[in-house]
């Protein structure tokens, strides 16, 4: 069976530096909304020796693609084109997405993210305003209960808002 | 012209009747249990470092992919701050 870790997938990708961002649900509960979901998804930078670095890093967590072809792996060809790779890793599902919402890539959002310390780790999290915005936008119903929580957390944060 | 007094009376019980109506009533009351029941969660969430939060993500899951896995449709946890959500 495979035992959930998001941190151990935060900790296996920081410590192989590849340039990511956390999206999706798990950055609506590291900026402190009680949601919960189960795959962790990550923004990546698509360049050649970042998909260099990703790969060793998915090797580290035997990710392989979820779904109808669960023993193959994802190969460096699948990370530069810049689409969407669902996997299976040791530590949980994970999501590699090279772009979010409307094209957004992740040189699009690098004013948008904020970076959180976790475990001694600095990690880059999309920021909650545009995370906000990306779930509305998405106008999806499974979504409409993450964005009520995230902006409870974002008027507690800026009470004068 | 103006309406009768009995017009007036009788919107006045109508709107009186809706107002007061089971349906109504726990409409209203749902949604304001709803966002207490949020301020609260997100109050408790945001008193924990961030890995702490993604340390009781990871022990959520688990539980409920455990949970699954045995079907034991029985275990529900305590929502945190010991609201027990049986007792809702």
């Amino acid at each position: 069976m495979t035992t959930s870790s998001f941190g151990r997938i935060l900790e296996v990708l920081t410590r192989h530096r590849v340039d990511f961002v956390v999206v999706g649900g798990v950055a609506a509960v590291l900026h402190g909304a009680p949601v919960t979901t189960f795959d962790l998804d990550t923004l990546i930078r698509v360049e050649d020796r970042n998909a260099d670095r990703l790969l060793d890093a998915l090797h580290e967590l035997d990710a392989r693609f979820r779904g109808h072809s669960p023993t193959l792996r994802p190969t460096k060809r699948d990370v530069l084109a810049g689409g969407h790779l669902l996997l299976l890793s040791d530590a949980g599902p994970l999501d590699i997405l090279g772009f979010i919402g409307m094209n957004s890539r992740y040189e699009d959002l690098r004013q948008e993210v904020v970076r959180l310390t976790i475990e001694d780790r600095e990690v880059e999290v999309l920021g909650l305003d545009e995370l906000i915005r990306q779930k509305k936008a998405l106008g999806r119903a499974k979504d409409e209960a993450a964005v009520r929580l995230l902006e409870e957390v974002a008027r507690r944060l800026r009470p004068s808002r | 012209m103006a309406p009768s007094g009995a017009l007036l009376f009788l919107s006045a019980r109508i709107a009186t009747c809706i107002w007061y109506s089971p349906a109504m009533r726990a409409a209203i009351h749902h949604a304001a249990d709803d966002a207490e029941h949020d301020a609260g969660l997100v109050e408790w969430f945001l008193r924990l470092t961030p890995a702490q939060r993604l340390a009781e993500l990871d022990s959520r899951v688990s539980f409920l992919v455990t949970t699954r896995q045995s079907h034991d449709h029985q275990q529900l946890r305590p929502d945190p701050g010991g609201i027990d959500p049986a007792s809702r």
